[in-house]
């Protein structure tokens, strides 16, 4: 009888349990699954307004980026080495140190490029650039060196991370100086921050007089290099270069 | 398989003889025996085994076998055709009562059918209704709880008929100190009958020579008059056995063969046997409590309960199968609401209300990731177009090289360049040098070839345009394209 009554208080407290637990439970799992088949066309729905795209072609589309952001940087690191930090004299300390005195602070060119390298953020950097590329090569005459816009740096379309100014210069020399200058102007990875390009230039025999020589003759009368160069600098200073 | 046990009690001769078996399979093993004289009380037996019972505590699992009262005990075989089990009891209810004479209320009758092919064989008794509702009324005014009451002259045949097989006539004899039992047996048949006749009330010489008469008045009372008779044996059963006097005077009065149950053939002894109260040959000798017993594995030949017994024992055998269909409702009923909480958590999971959002988030990250993309490849484009400026600003040289060796062809007649014009490369634009150059208008007819061969060979896409009149007097003017590849 004892074993009778415990079975029958173990199928009570069963029942209830089921009652007070159990009915609940098959209800809630009953609300469960009909929203989940309502969140499931809420999906579908989605998806096909969405038209979303796959985990693997998201991680196909990242791989993708990374690869051009990749080739990107290979490129930039061709033209400027933008790891270097060697510290870039200021356009007085390198006219003094090189001892030019056409560009002293005495003379109209070195006025004026002083100036300019004062009146912008990147004129000094920029002029200073400029200037040990062109004094590498003896015997030339800079006649006009002038950054565009006072010297304002512009956005680069395309290139967020990169500003640009405009540069004007001209200069006289014989032919092979002339062409040393113009080729130095070219960008250097060597040379570091900012990137220098030569955007248009233009050779002009200026001394009518002496026309009549030979193309080939190189060691013959000055001429004149006009150049307008397009210099990129970092719109974030990469440090004190 | 799951054993199954049974304790024969026999109380039907004067002394308590009971038999505990096991049965596992086909193999059955005799566990324990008890043997206890009882007075000479018309209780006495019932009292006895109540005492048994409250000492040894059977199980629920033991059924409980008692032997019947047998005192006005009827005994019948019947021929009968083979037909369904209610019109073989319907005719053997009817023969009873025609035999008998008596009311159909005042008797308890059942029958053992022997099927065979064609007809069938009724081992049939009959029991005075009052005689079993009086015991049954003993049995539970002493709380005797018990499965059946089984009748000891078939419990007795059952018996001989597990350890001695035979198809031949015998006689059964089980004599007790205060009754016997006598059970004739022939191929086709069974009589049992009750003797009230025991060793305590004789002699052995006279006692064997009553029994030959009973033997005698039965075969002639119940067998049927065509059937010739011809025993070929005695088994002798019970105390009879034990006294040696007794069992020479009968063999001498019936002047066959009397034997005994000397050893168990199929019954095998468990190491744990104990014999209570009586020795190993007297235990042997305990036939019905064996019967009895075998009644209650449900190996008897002839089983054929008198009385179903106390219901709530065959109920409390139940209680396992039942506690175990309770116990695995409940733990379903639990179950269930422990899987639906689970489950709920688990579709909640699935397919979460920010889904959508997170889809939409993806979509946003893809465009991002479209437009990253494609800055990426103008920046990538822009660089390429910023690099290839260095080699627009070795072009001059080059060209210079060509026109130096150009001159050099024509000998004394000029060939000046004028200006050399060098716009760099744009994004998607080669550079483009643009020479002007004033030659002597002897050379009109023949420069524009050799100028665009040169250059041609150099810079590869080249346009010449000339002669024109230069602004210097006597001159003419020619302007050479290139978009160096």
């Amino acid at each position: 009888m004892r074993s009778l009554i415990a079975l029958a208080l173990l199928l009570v407290a069963s029942v209830g349990a089921f009652l007070w637990r159990g009915l609940p439970a098959t209800a809630a799992m009953r609300t469960a699954h009909s929203a989940l088949l309502d969140r499931e066309q809420l999906l579908i729905r989605r998806e096909l307004e969405l038209d979303p795209m796959s985990a693997e072609a998201l991680a196909a589309l990242i791989g993708e980026r990374d690869r051009a952001a990749s080739l990107a940087d290979r490129r930039l690191a061709l033209l400027a080495h933008t790891d270097q930090v060697e510290k870039r004299p200021s356009l007085a300390e390198f006219v003094e140190s090189r001892g030019l005195t056409e560009f002293s602070p005495m003379t109209p060119l070195g006025a004026v490029l002083g100036a300019q390298a004062a009146g912008s953020a990147w004129g000094d950097e920029v002029l200073t650039t400029i200037l040990q590329r062109l004094v590498s090569v003896p015997d030339m005459t800079l006649s006009e060196l002038t950054l565009a816009n006072d010297g304002r740096a512009q956005a680069v379309p395309g290139l967020p991370d990169w500003l640009t100014l405009e540069a004007q210069l001209v200069l006289t020399a014989s032919l092979p100086e002339v062409l040393s200058c113009l080729e130095s102007l070219a960008p250097d990875a060597a040379y570091g921050l900012p990137v220098l390009t030569v955007q248009t230039a233009s050779l002009r025999r200026i001394d009518p007089e002496r026309w009549g020589t030979a193309a080939h003759e190189r060691h013959g009368p000055p001429v004149q290099l006009s150049a307008t160069l397009a210099i990129f600098v970092p719109a974030q200073p990469t440090g004190e270069n | 398989m799951i054993g199954r046990s049974a304790l024969g009690i026999d109380i039907s001769d004067g002394a308590l003889k009971a038999v505990l078996l096991t049965r596992r399979g086909r193999r059955i093993t005799l566990q324990r025996t008890w043997a206890m004289p009882l007075q000479d009380k018309p209780s006495a037996g019932i009292v006895a085994a109540a005492r048994l019972l409250r000492s040894v505590r059977p199980g629920n699992r033991t059924r409980v076998i008692l032997s019947a009262p047998t005192a006005g005990l009827f005994s019948r075989n019947y021929l009968v055709p083979a037909m369904d089990a209610a019109r073989i009891e319907e005719l053997v209810r009817y023969e009873v009562l025609a035999d008998t004479g008596q009311a159909e209320d005042e008797l308890i009758i059942r029958h053992h059918v022997r099927k065979g092919v064609e007809d069938c064989q009724a081992h049939v008794f009959a029991l005075p209704a009052s005689t079993v509702n009086g015991f049954r009324a003993r049995l539970s005014k002493e709380r005797v709880s018990y499965d059946d009451l089984e009748v000891p002259g078939f419990a007795l045949a059952s018996f001989v008929e597990l350890e001695m097989p035979s198809g031949r006539d015998r006689v059964l004899l089980g004599v007790g100190k205060r009754a016997s039992e006598l059970v004739l047996q022939t191929e086709a048949g069974l009589w049992m009958r009750h003797l009230p006749l025991g060793l305590e009330h004789d002699t052995p010489d006279a006692l064997a020579a009553r029994f030959r008469q009973e033997i005698g008045a039965a075969v002639a009372h119940l067998l049927p008059d065509d059937r010739d008779y011809q025993p070929n044996e005695c088994v002798l059963t019970e105390e009879g056995v034990c006294d040696a006097a007794f069992t020479s005077a009968l063999k001498r009065e019936l002047g066959i063969p009397v034997v005994r149950v000397a050893a168990l053939e199929r019954i095998h002894a468990s190491w744990r046997l104990r014999h209570e109260g009586q020795g190993r040959v007297a235990a042997l000798s305990s036939a019905k409590a064996f019967g009895l017993a075998l009644c209650g594995l449900g190996t008897a030949r002839y089983r054929c309960p008198v009385v179903a017994g106390d219901p709530r024992r065959e109920a409390m055998r139940r209680v396992p199968m039942v506690a175990t269909g309770v116990i695995a409702a409940s733990l379903a009923l639990i179950g269930v609401g422990e899987l639906s909480a689970h489950w709920t958590k688990t579709l909640d999971a699935v397919l979460p209300a920010t889904s959508a959002d997170d889809m939409a988030a993806r979509v946003d990250q893809g465009r991002a990731l479209s437009r990253q993309l494609d800055q990426q490849r103008t920046r990538g484009g822009l660089l390429a177009a910023l690099a290839q400026r260095r080699p627009a600003a070795f072009q001059p040289r080059r060209a210079l090289g060509v026109l130096a060796v150009l001159t050099a062809e024509r000998g004394e007649s000029r060939l000046h360049l004028e200006t050399l014009w060098l716009a760099s490369t744009e994004p998607d634009r080669p550079a483009l040098m643009t020479l002007t150059l004033h030659a002597d208008p002897e050379l009109d007819a023949v420069l524009a070839e050799p100028l665009a061969e040169a250059f041609g060979e150099e810079f590869g896409d080249v346009r010449v345009r000339g002669p024109e009149p230069a602004p210097m007097a006597g001159l003419s003017r020619w302007v050479v394209e290139l978009e160096p590849q």
